[in-house]
């Protein structure tokens, strides 16, 4: 395809004197999954909040399939396919595995003003639904309550959420944070699946998954991309090597 | 709902049915007035529980919409009774005593005092939210003290209950019927709304407001949408009790009476579908008992409230089930 699904021009957002995000041009392009990788403080969580719509910026622009959604708000873009999953784990934890999952699909399909239907009967939904956390391997937990699950699950649940909504982008913030080496396996295993369904925009600390799931990189050290590239590129780049791997000197 | 909870609704249900028509069958009619009452500020808290059960929307406002309709509905009597136009110009508006005629604009009063006060209010939460649907219902009852052609101060005497075609409505027991039922479809629209894909959403955005806008869902929207939908069932409730009392009086837009629709719903348990019923029938039956004993019943109430609210979020029914589920 001829075009990127997500395109970011010299996004810029300032904290007062603190500049987290500064010039910063990215894009996504179908089938991909782009890692953003950049030490802690680097302006990654803030550049998510932008695209997503949670902060908006100073300055730049964003394009969702070739259209500014600079004015839509954070539901509006989740609506037309921005998905995310969040660093820390955020759920309802009064719902169970199933309903956490139904709603994603209810939200992206834009049905939530039915009054008198049962919800959970609507076939259609219910076996999306279903089909999500069986992704993520969640079946035996469908009708566990969410405050019940383990960290590791929690994490997979955000993914089949994302998933559900059937998005045309994914952003996913550490999905791998605190799952295990097992887990990061399974979720690595996942994500390669799931590029050809929808692009991913992958920020994570686990440089092994990173390395093996990036068709590209893109380092962001004090809200700048200081170098975008294919893994290769990026493994050598020394300029990467000094900001964020910090074994520069071997 | 878990079959005990369905067992205990239905017999909180049917006493509140059967217990007043055999004390009035017995000679005790006053039990019928009171049940009246219990049913008719049950589906006032019903409304309520929409926004505050469902939505976590804490609105210390609700009399502003009890109020309206209350006054709704004496204006239009008062107005009938007169043979005096509301309005002249552009069209002629009369009053009427027909009651379905009556529950239509008291609903319709409310519900868009609610989509104008909460357009403004449900910009803010917490505390800002407490304290700005606060100020809108006490500026509502400022201006019906202050407005002199409905009585100000004093109030509104209706002097003919208004009529509901086929009934009655002066026989205490039809009239006790009529408010009966009306809480039932109060209930049974509250038990779909639930669970349906808006009340699914509703109460995703008490928990997790946050995740549901990242989910596509616009939250201001639909807490609207309950927000107005709860005031215009608490309106409703109004209406019906101005018929009630045959007066209308600014005390129905007062603060405490926002602060004892709140409290039915605490006693009996959020989100609960027969929490706000179970909450009225227990004010009503405390306020009755311990009344009779001491003019400073309420420091009970208050002892009661604050038990509840340290060791039973789940309200009376919470308590009542967890134990029985051990």
């Amino acid at each position: 395809m001829a075009e990127p699904i997500l395109r970011l021009f010299n996004l810029t957002k300032r904290f007062g004197a603190l500049q987290a995000t500064d010039s910063v041009s990215l894009d996504l392009w179908p089938g991909e999954i782009h890692a953003l990788i950049g030490p802690n403080g680097a302006g990654k969580s803030t550049l998510v909040k932008l695209i997503v719509g949670e902060l908006r910026q100073n300055s730049g622009s964003i394009e969702f399939e070739g259209r500014c959604i600079d004015a839509l708000g954070s539901a509006e873009r989740a609506s037309r396919g921005l998905a995310r999953s969040f660093q820390v784990s955020s759920i309802f934890p009064e719902f169970t595995v199933f309903e956490n999952v139904f709603l994603a699909v209810q939200g992206a399909e834009r049905k939530t003003y039915r009054f008198f239907r049962r919800a959970l009967s609507n076939s259609e939904f219910s076996g999306r639904a279903s089909a999500q956390i069986d992704r993520v391997r969640l079946s035996a937990r469908s009708g566990t309550v969410a405050s019940e699950l383990s960290h590791g699950e929690r994490r997979r649940l955000e993914v089949a959420m994302a998933l559900a909504m059937r998005p045309k982008a994914l952003l996913l913030d550490e999905p791998m944070a605190g799952v295990g080496a097992e887990g990061t396996r399974e979720l690595t295993k996942l994500l390669s699946e799931i590029r050809e369904e929808s692009p991913i925009l992958l920020i994570e600390h686990d440089m092994d998954a990173v390395f093996a799931l990036a068709d590209r990189i893109s380092v962001l050290v004090s809200g700048r991309v200081v170098s975008t590239g294919g893994v290769a590129e990026i493994r050598r780049s020394d300029e990467v090597r000094r900001a964020y791997l910090g074994f520069g000197d071997e | 709902m878990s079959a005990p909870e369905r067992g205990f609704n239905f017999g909180l249900a049917s006493l509140l049915l059967a217990v007043p028509l055999i004390a009035a069958y017995m000679g005790e009619p006053y039990y019928l007035t009171l049940a009246t009452r219990i049913a008719i500020l049950s589906i006032a808290a019903v409304g309520l529980n929409f926004a505050l059960g469902l939505g976590g929307l804490v609105s210390f406002g609700h009399a502003a919409y009890f109020g309206l309709g209350g006054y709704a509905a004496g204006i239009l009597a008062n107005h009938a009774l007169k043979g005096q136009a509301i309005l002249d110009w552009p069209f002629e508006l009369g009053g009427t005593t027909f009651m379905p005629t009556i529950w239509l604009v008291a609903v319709f009063a409310a519900g868009l005092a609610a989509f104008l006060i909460g357009l403004l209010s449900l910009r803010t939460t917490g505390v800002y939210f407490i304290m700005i649907t606060l100020a809108f219902a006490q500026m509502l009852y400022y201006f019906a003290v202050s407005w002199p052609a409905y009585g100000g101060e004093d109030g509104l005497p209706v002097y003919v209950r208004n009529s509901f075609p086929g009934l009655n409505t002066l026989d205490p027991v039809q009239f006790f019927l009529i408010s009966y039922a009306v809480l039932l479809i109060a209930l049974a629209l509250f038990s779909l709304l639930r669970n349906s894909n808006f009340g699914v959403a509703l109460r995703a955005s008490r928990q997790n407001p946050g995740r549901v806008a990242s989910l596509g869902i616009e939250v201001f929207r639909l807490r609207l949408a309950a927000f107005v939908l709860s005031g215009a069932i608490t309106g409703l409730a109004g209406a019906l009790y101005a018929d009630l009392n045959r007066f209308v009086s600014p005390q129905m837009l007062s603060w405490h009476m926002s602060g004892e629709i709140m409290v039915f719903i605490i006693l009996g348990g959020a989100g609960r579908l027969f929490g706000p019923v179970a909450g009225a029938v227990l004010y009503i039956i405390l306020e009755q008992s311990l009344g009779e004993v001491s003019d400073y019943w309420q420091i009970f109430l208050g002892l009661l409230l604050l038990c509840v609210v340290l060791y039973a979020r789940g309200g009376l029914i919470g308590a009542v089930l967890d134990r029985r589920l051990g």
